[in-house]
């Protein structure tokens, strides 16, 4: 093809387009020149311009300059404090105190600290159940003998303990609360830590359940909780706490309407507001995690934003996280989510921490391997700031 | 709580023709603003013909989040991270959920078995695929040739984006440039290499990741990139976990996001990432039971990072079959997380078939908690069996809780059986319950009239109790001698 043929092609060709791009190209030598056809210099030069720009960017960046900047300061916006709430035992030989914030959990950069670490309570059944294989291989051998199972989890470090009185239930095996209260007598005996009051959730005989082992506590000088009084007993249960002064664990159920009328309720019946803790319920991990943690956390913001109904210590029972499949089934049967005695505990660890950076004091927890756990990371929260930082930057060619 | 202020509805819609001529796929030129705002329609799906671009570019700063959205990898193995709006997620909602990385490093002896096994790495749950979403691939070798060599290996074999990792300027352009098409993310610029690092990211035009555990220093790199001409830029301020550390770390990520999402400043309105596998940098296990510890801390301090909402996070748990628990964790707690809050727990109650039904088949019953529900649903589908499903409202609690708080009780059940004729359906009067409402079992026959039988405590044990425990025929005889 002579050169006036191609030329008189790309005309035409041109004529119909907009731009043209030329790709692939390779352009050399420190002088361009570009001879074209009148006809055609138009477009040509558009993408030679478009081409040379881009060259000329590539040769010489806008010259990089430090910007010393300043991070933003951040303003402090929490004004209210969470209430305190103490438990303790026989006129304070132990003690333990939850609540008092004045700023989201764990922080610090507001230049206040919160006072108290959120504290761990492990679960005593009153009798043994089916529990999943991770707490079996822990408390089997005690599932008879609730007393040296108290012993055992006040071993594994935990702040607190709750009684789960579940037998007294009368659809379960509609054991005599007596037999229960010669249990928490003993238990009481067995360990030093605060051991909270748990019902069964039977409406008619918790509150019995109640009466009877809040006097054994008041005898001991002992300050703990019933752990739960809903929309249903709370109207028995607040008297019983102030005739014995014990605390009070004010449980709703994933509903915050509930539980700002039951917090009024039960303020209104005569709760000491350095007696109440409330339980909007846990959800677990996978299944339900995330109402809960929109819920305390809402619960947290509004008390430290002010709300005088809602800035109360909160409690979690992390123990419904080995209601989850991934937690309680076994290694035969779901061998694809890995070893069942290192997903169980973290998924009770992982609802509990969740809770923990929502706004949680009080996790009621099952496996000691994940209250330890959690307990710890608390208490790296808590700890004293370094101001050292270590290489960090190493893992980038670290060589694992 | 004082947020960013959100665009409203009308001065967006001021700004559309209002023809509602329905090209963008809304019947009204409202509900697309609606969705606009829910990020369910993109801007552009407005054409031009009604929607010139001044007022394009008017709606944009409207709706432009106070952090800015980054996308990496290219076609469609995109990793888009940032762009959120809510402080708190019950303000409104998450909208991109938190990017999990696993990082490998191109000396690594059975790496190419590591990056396919992470590449189609998935678990089923709740109706949804969980994945991962990019792999990190660090130079321990700090040899540009063989990292080069490495990266383009890796990146020809696997769908998933890339994160490149080194500090060294002329390590990470080795391999930048051989994948540049697929837009992998650098990691790092920091004070001492910000001026190489910064270039190559322009000529290649990728984003970059800024790196300090010191704020004041990390907004300077920012800053000074941005000045240089990077657009594209994300946030590290840092993973260090323990005692006396923990708190600095989540108090930079806090301030960072007080600051951008709070407050809307323009030096931090980057996406943020934390790497909770620079823990192994520190922390060596030498022992079964401290290899354990790091994995947990690890996994937690990811946790911690789901929690607040980072943009990215880069773990070194999780390359084996093994070590599946970890990502299992942190993809469930992410499901969780970044779903929308303004969905209730609650469904509605009903009865329902599953399957094709007979007049014999059996009658289950749950609770209308969403994350009941749809489990039990979708286990009963797993398990082919034909059947009815009795949703109880329970006020949208679960089994367990609902019989320990009363919101599942006899007369709920009978409240249930009678409003949905549910023996109307079928030949028989057999109930079954779940097992954790096995108390109430006695309760129920007498005031629904029927025979109770209890299931199994998870319904992941239905088929089982089908095959061994579905006695219809018994059943009917036992309830008609009664
Ligand atoms: S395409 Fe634009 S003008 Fe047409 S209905 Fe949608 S928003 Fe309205």
């Amino acid at each position: 093809m002579s050169f006036e043929k191609i030329t008189e092609k790309l005309l035409k060709m041109l004529e119909e387009t907009d731009e043209v791009t030329l790709k692939d190209l390779e352009l050399m030598g420190e002088h361009l020149e570009f001879s074209v056809l009148p006809g055609i210099v138009k477009s040509v030069t558009q993408s030679t311009q478009q081409m040379i720009s881009q060259v000329s960017m590539q040769q010489q960046l806008k010259p990089a300059e430090w910007i010393e900047t300043k991070f933003p300061e951040i303003k402090n916006e929490y004004k209210g404090k969470i209430e305190e709430v103490t438990f303790y035992r026989n006129k304070n030989k132990s003690k333990v105190v939850i609540g008092g914030e004045t700023v989201p959990p764990f922080l610090s950069f507001f230049g206040e600290k919160n006072p108290h670490r959120p504290v761990v309570s492990l679960d005593v059944f009153d009798y043994g159940r089916s529990f999943p294989k991770p707490i079996k291989a822990i408390y089997k051998d005690v599932y008879d003998d609730t007393v040296a199972w108290a012993r055992r989890a006040e071993k594994f470090g935990a702040d607190l303990l709750t009684f789960h009185c579940l037998a007294t239930d009368p659809l379960l095996l509609n054991r005599p609360i007596k037999e229960d209260a010669a249990m928490y007598e003993k238990i009481l005996d067995a360990v030093k830590i605060p051991v909270i009051i748990g019902g069964s959730g039977n409406k008619t005989m918790d509150p019995q359940l109640y009466d009877a082992l809040g006097k054994i506590a008041a005898n001991d000088n002992t300050r703990t909780m019933f752990s739960s009084a809903d929309k249903e007993t709370w109207e028995q249960v607040i008297p019983l706490s102030l005739k014995y002064d014990q605390n009070v664990l004010l449980w709703t159920q994933l509903d915050i309407n509930d539980q700002i009328k039951l917090n009024k309720d039960a303020l209104d019946a005569g709760l000491p507001r350095n007696h109440t803790v409330i339980d909007p319920t846990c959800a677990t991990l996978g299944y339900g995690l995330e109402y809960s943690y929109s819920i305390y956390q809402r619960y947290r913001i509004s008390g430290l934003l002010g709300d005088k109904t809602l800035n109360f210590p909160t409690s979690a029972g992390t123990t419904n996280a080995w209601g989850a499949r991934e937690a309680w089934m076994s290694n035969k049967k779901a061998p694809q989510w890995g070893d069942i005695f290192k997903r169980g505990p973290l998924w009770e660890v992982t609802t509990a921490l969740a809770m923990a950076l929502c706004g949680l004091d009080l996790a009621m927890m099952f496996h000691p391997l994940a209250a330890q756990t959690f307990k710890n990371i608390c208490m790296d929260f808590f700890a004293e700031s370094k101001k050292v930082t270590p290489p960090i930057g190493e893992w980038v060619t670290m060589k694992i | 709580m004082e947020l960013v202020k959100r665009a409203s509805p009308l001065q967006i819609y001021k700004l559309l023709d209002r023809s509602n001529c329905k090209e963008c796929g809304r019947n009204t030129c409202m509900e697309f603003v609606t969705d606009l705002l829910e990020r369910r329609v993109k801007l552009e799906d407005c054409p031009p013909k009604h929607l010139p671009p001044k007022k394009r570019k008017q709606i944009e700063e409207l709706i432009k989040p106070p952090q800015l959205p980054l996308e990496f990898g290219a076609g469609k193995n995109l990793c888009r991270i940032g762009g959120e709006e809510a402080f708190h997620r019950h303000d409104l909602t998450f909208f991109n959920p938190t990017a999990i990385a696993v990082e490998v490093y191109d000396e690594m002896p059975n790496l190419m078995d590591v990056v396919k096994h992470l590449d189609e790495f998935v678990v089923f749950r709740i109706g949804e695929n969980l994945t991962l979403d990019a792999i990190a691939i660090r130079s321990s070798s700090n040899n540009p040739d063989m990292y080069a060599k490495t990266v383009k290996l890796v990146s020809d074999s696997v769908n998933l984006p890339l994160i490149l990792c080194s500090f060294n300027p002329e390590v990470l352009k080795s391999a930048a440039i051989k994948i540049k098409e697929k837009k992998p993310l650098l990691y790092a610029a920091t004070k001492e290499n910000w001026k190489d690092v910064g270039k190559c990211a322009i000529e290649l035009n990728l984003p970059v990741v800024c790196f300090s555990t010191d704020l004041d220093e990390l907004v300077s790199i920012a800053h000074s990139l941005e000045d240089m001409g990077v657009t594209e830029l994300a946030l590290d301020p840092g993973t260090i976990m323990g005692a006396g550390y923990s708190t600095e770390t989540l108090n930079r990520i806090m301030q960072i996001r007080y600051s951008s999402i709070r407050d809307g400043s323009e030096l931090t309105k980057h996406p943020t990432v934390g790497v909770p596998a620079s823990i192994w940098a520190i922390d060596n296990p030498t022992s079964e039971e401290e290899l354990f510890a790091v994995q947990y801390k690890e996994a937690l301090t990811a946790i911690m990072m789901l929690s607040v909402d980072v943009s990215l996070v880069i773990i070194h748990s999780g390359r084996t079959e093994e070590e599946v628990w970890v990502p299992l964790a942190l993809m469930t707690y992410r499901q969780n997380i970044f779903t929308d809050p303004r969905i209730y727990p609650r469904v509605d109650a009903g009865f329902f078939e599953i399957g094709s039904p007979s007049r014999n088949s059996p009658i289950f019953m749950t609770s209308n908690y969403r994350m009941t529900k749809i489990p039990v649903e979708q286990d009963i589908k797993d398990a082919h069996i034909d059947s009815y499903l009795l949703v109880v409202d329970t006020e949208g609690l679960g089994i367990e809780a609902g019989v320990a708080g009363g919101q599942l009780s006899s007369d709920k059940v009978a409240e249930a059986v009678n409003d949905f004729k549910v023996f109307d359906a079928v030949d028989h009067r057999v109930l079954v319950i779940p097992g954790m409402a096995a108390r109430l079992s006695g309760a129920i026959e007498d005031d629904a009239n029927c025979y109770v039988v209890v299931g199994p405590m998870d319904s992941s044990g239905l088929q089982k109790f089908m095959e061994k425990d579905w006695n219809l025929e018994q059943f009917m005889k036992e309830y008609n001698d009664r």
